[in-house]
């Protein structure tokens, strides 16, 4: 909330600025990144110890931070730090960085170099290359000569290039670090530039600073910028934005123009002008959700060049640039923080107000981005085979693979083959009718492949026509195992490309629809040896019946579309609460997507138009993010469980509309209702006891048992709902001994009825306790770790088409960390000797609540 | 210069309506001697059985291709599992006929979703079940 300045007694400390922050470091690497100063700071830069780079200018944070060049190339395990001094005042050094060997992150080189923005235009003068290593060398090679080359580049360089591009070139960027050459870019075919030339525009430039953004510039195109009329300079860009520095600061009404050319003698485009606004327009920055704990503050818009102070409870501990500041100390739930931005001589009029939340995960890095290899694409044709309907279908699909150079047939990545066998994800398409739906995923596949792992999709197409039910999954799921057992005879025949590459002990599997439901039955059916399959994503599965509809034995994930228009039940969550939570079980429940948009072959919305949708590329985001990080953690042993937890969120995803369960093997479980030990006790068999008038009783979340609270639970398991009367409800749950939680978390499902007539506008829930061995009892409440997730309301859609209302409760995993619970005033709560857990319902809205896998979590 | 808003051209996306079922035309029951046995899910488990019965239909239009297969209900008995013979023929195989009753009316449906009993569905009112008498054995492929 963005809040009058004036208004508030912030005491900004001078002495107070926040340590920068540092980039990754690699051995070899003869620069660091320096992000997060103040405009204008001085930087120190330490390496074991020893300044090596004293006082040295940092210019302006942003966009790239600073790119500061060292004496003598990064050793391995040298640790290195930075500070600023700004206004008199030196910050701390900055968090440690060790420089690291960069094949033990990459071993098989360093990642692939992006050109970014793509494509490049005849007559380009500058190209963006991105995904590099901070320090490493970067260059760029039109038709196989070197046209322009970096030492000691950020992770995105921009790269000069002379000569220009010429028309029809082929253009690659390379990289190296420690003589390590990397996989070549992806190759651009130099094209004609756009006729006529877009018009440059720009982002708000205000009074008071220095720095200026320009948008809409072409790849390469030379911008020429003038001030109040007056030409300043001109430079090559690599396009998208460009940000330029002027001095002296701007004053309200000045006017800034530019135009771009990318050919000399071209018609240059129109200018595209802007005038400077006044200091009193000045924003406050937007920030984004802060969590306990977190020591930085991290920005979702700010005006470039722009100096960020923080306040944490009115006292300034931060002070530097966006888009991340670093406090000087971690903040605690229920701080109150506030976020000022000043350019130059202007201070915002304006700052921006947020209480931190006890959980308000940050923005991770995109798990499907890792972009270390070409890919490889080719088709299997394994012949036909007669499956268990007794028809006849072929052994057919597509395979993406890490390969040595992009394209159809290239060679398998010679120096990941060199390391040892590489994993496998097999992807199974649902029934849509068409030849083309085992093409629908070829994202996920190219992401999967250029990270590093075989990604098969089954062409189950002609199965569609058959009708059948289980029988249909059966076969699909004969079709999948069909084709593991074709890409074996590949792996031990001697195959060109997959000759020995295939490691079937690292498998996995995701299915779509019908192909949810085989994905789930392959692994209760196959006998083929030499095959582990390490985990299985459902993405709007059916469930037929077919397999037991308990997964177990692997890692399990399944995606719920809550508008799906086609599988309206979302069966997938009969699996998810059949599943055996070891290693772990995911269910990711997105509002506003339907069934097909995670298929790019599937082009008809399922709803009709009956339903609001979030976009298909948010769909595929979601496929592509969840997924990643999915088959990373199981299939290369990626650190990713945080985004299947919510320990951390993707980026660039919809992620509000995500609500995750999440389960885990070997916890404490307080009562997970699946006992037969009915409402009074719990999973320790201790006693329970509701209070306050609040009822409360086991019910089967499911459409057929017989003592479903009401139909709007589609599940498979046992949980509680529970309700109050008005005052407010409580419901005790005794532990069978004191604990001691200090190092753990509670965790449990919840979610709130629908009440099979209308979804009422606003958000429920309730509070969470603790109960020491005193008797004092400390409080968190559900909205301060992210909420209770509501029914997506398509009872008016389900009626429509005639059948009944669909809407549905449907619970997901809130986390309560220890050091969010609070007990009462003047009372000290004693997490090591826990006895009890309390659930109040104290919501004027009295709705009832469903709970379920209530666990004290590692 | 007027603004064309002609859209007749356009490339719009595949729409399809994928609850509207055709109309039943007819339905024979049969019993049905198995060339090889016949596999049938009930939990999860396979049951092979050598005979059982069947309920053919005749519909007056294809069924929309989905994850969702169609599904007979006899009465208050789902009866999902089935094969297309071709466009408007199929064949549904029970897998429990203790579960049929004599004159129960026999609605095409989807899997999971019985039809409101509206009287609104296309095929309501005209079909009632009938215990077989008649033994066939399966016909070729």
């Amino acid at each position: 909330m963005e809040v009058p300045r004036e208004k508030l007694k912030l005491r900004d400390d001078p002495k107070v600025i926040s340590p920068p922050l540092l980039d990754p470091l690699w051995a070899c690497g003869t620069a660091v990144v320096v992000r997060g100063f103040i405009a204008e700071a001085t930087l120190d830069v330490e390496v074991d110890g020893a300044i090596v780079v004293a006082a040295t200018p940092g210019g302006f944070p942003n966009p790239n931070g600073a790119l500061i060049p060292l004496p003598s190339p990064l050793l391995a395990g040298q640790v290195v730090r930075a500070r600023q001094t700004s206004g008199g005042a030196t910050s701390d050094w900055s968090a440690p960085r060790t420089a690291v060997d960069h094949t033990a992150e990459y071993p098989a080189g360093p990642p692939r170099p992006q050109i970014n923005p793509a494509p490049v235009y005849q007559c380009g003068r500058r190209t963006g290359v991105g995904n590099l290593l901070v320090g490493s060398d970067v260059w760029i090679e039109a038709d196989a000569v070197e046209v322009g080359r970096v030492k000691g580049a950020a992770s995105q360089q921009g790269v000069n290039v002379s000569p220009s591009y010429g028309l029809g070139q082929k253009v690659i960027a390379w990289t190296s670090l420690c003589k390590d050459v990397g996989p070549p870019s992806a190759t651009q075919i130099s094209q004609a530039g756009p006729s006529p030339m877009p018009t440059p525009g720009w982002l708000p430039v205000y009074a008071g600073g220095q720095q200026a953004t320009i948008t809409n510039v072409v790849n390469g195109a030379t911008l020429t910028v003038s001030r109040n009329g007056v030409v300043q300079f001109s430079f090559p860009s690599w396009g998208y934005q460009h940000t330029i520095n002027l001095s002296p600061p701007f004053s309200t009404g000045e006017t800034l123009s530019a135009t771009q050319v990318l050919c000399k003698g071209d018609t240059p485009s129109n200018p595209g002008d802007t005038t400077v606004l006044p200091c009193s327009a000045l924003p406050a920055p937007g920030v984004d959700a802060i969590q306990q704990g977190a020591t930085s503050v991290v920005l979702t818009s700010f005006v470039s060049g722009a100096q960020i102070k923080v306040f944490v409870n009115g006292v300034k501990r931060g002070d530097g640039s966006g888009p991340v500041i670093a406090l000087t100390s971690p903040v605690a739930a229920g701080d109150t923080v506030h976020v000022w931005q000043i350019l130059g001589t202007c201070e915002s009029q304006w700052v921006q107000e947020l209480t931190v939340q006890c959980v308000a995960p940050p923005v991770g890095a995109d798990p499907s981005a890792r972009d270390l290899f070409p890919v490889g694409t080719t088709t299997y044709d394994g012949g036909t085979t007669t499956v268990p309907s007794s028809h006849s279908h072929k052994i057919a699909g597509t395979v993406y693979y890490p390969a040595d150079a992009d394209g159809p047939g290239t060679p398998f990545n010679t120096r990941l083959a060199a390391l040892g066998r590489v994993p496998i994800a097999v992807l199974v398409h649902g029934r849509h009718g068409g030849s083309t739906s085992h093409l629908g995923y070829d994202y996920l596949q190219q992401q999967l492949a250029q990270m590093g792992i075989i990604a098969a999709s089954v062409d189950c197409n002609e199965s569609d026509q058959w009708g059948g039910w289980a029988d249909n999954i059966l076969d699909r799921a004969d079709l999948v195992i069909n084709t593991i057992a074709h890409l074996q005879k590949l792996d031990a025949g001697g195959d060109p490309i997959f000759g020995g590459r295939i490691d079937f002990d690292h498998l996995a599997m995701m299915g779509h629809s019908r192909g949810g439901d085989a994905v789930v039955t392959v692994p209760e059916v196959i006998t083929l040896a030499g095959v582990t399959i390490r985990g299985v994503i459902a993405l709007g599965p059916v469930n037929s019946g077919a397999s037991s509809g308990k997964p177990s034995g692997y890692a399990f994930m399944t995606i719920l579309p809550a508008s799906d228009g086609d599988v309206v039940d979302n069966n997938g969550a009969e699996f998810y609460d059949g599943a055996d939570p070891s290693p772990f079980k995911s269910q990711l429940y997105v509002d506003h997507a339907n069934h097909n948009f995670f298929n790019r072959e599937w082009l008809n919305d399922d709803t009709g138009g009956g339903l609001p949708l979030m976009a298909r590329a948010d769909h595929e985001r979601i496929l592509s993010t969840y997924g990643c990080a999915f088959f990373r953690s199981v299939l290369l042993g990626h650190a990713t469980l945080g985004y299947l937890q919510g320990t951390v969120r993707p980026p660039a995803v919809l992620t509000g509309d995500v609500h995750l369960s999440y389960k885990k093997a070997k916890q404490a479980t307080v009562d997970d209702h699946e006992d037969g030990n009915g409402i009074a006790k719990n999973s320790f068999g201790a006693p329970t006891t509701p209070s306050g008038g609040l009822t409360a009783d086991e019910h089967e979340w499911s459409q057929s048992g017989a003592t479903r609270f009401n139909d709007s639970f589609f599940g498979a398991t046992i949980g509680m709902v529970a309700k109050h009367g008005g005052k407010p409800g409580m419901f005790r749950s005794e532990f069978d001994k004191a604990r001691d939680l200090r190092r753990l978390q509670v965790w449990i499902r919840a979610g709130e009825v629908y009440d099979m007539a209308s979804v009422p506008a606003g958000a429920t829930g309730f509070k969470l306790g603790l109960e020491d061995n005193a008797g004092v009892v400390a409080w968190v409440d559900s909205d301060g770790v992210g909420g209770v997730p509501r029914p997506l309301d398509r009872k008016a859609y389900d009626l429509g088409n005639g059948y009944p209302d669909r809407t549905k409760t449907m619970g997901n995993t809130l986390r309560f960390p220890i050091k969010c619970f609070k007990p009462p005033k003047e009372q000290k709560f004693d997490a090591a000797h826990v006895v009890a857990v309390w659930l109040r319902l104290d919501r004027r809205d009295k709705r009832a609540l469903a709970f379920d896998d209530l666990q004290l979590v590692r | 210069m007027g603004t064309d808003s002609d859209l007749t051209q356009a490339d719009r996306p595949d729409r399809r309506d994928l609850w509207t079922l055709p109309a039943l035309k007819g339905v024979r029951s049969v019993r049905v001697r198995y060339r090889t046995p016949r596999r049938h899910f009930v939990g999860g488990k396979p049951v092979e059985v050598d005979e059982g019965v069947e309920l053919q239909i005749q519909t007056d239009g294809a069924i929309p291709i989905r994850a969702l297969s169609p599904a007979l209900f006899v009465g208050g008995t789902e009866v999902a599992e089935n094969v297309t013979v071709d466009e408007t023929s199929h064949r549904f195989f029970v897998a429990d006929e203790q579960a049929l009753s004599d004159g129960a009316e026999i609605r095409l449906g989807w899997v999971g979703q019985p039809p409101l009993n509206d009287g609104a569905a296309a095929d309501a009112g005209g079909f009632h079940y009938k215990t077989p008498t008649e033994v066939i054995d399966e016909p070729g492929r």
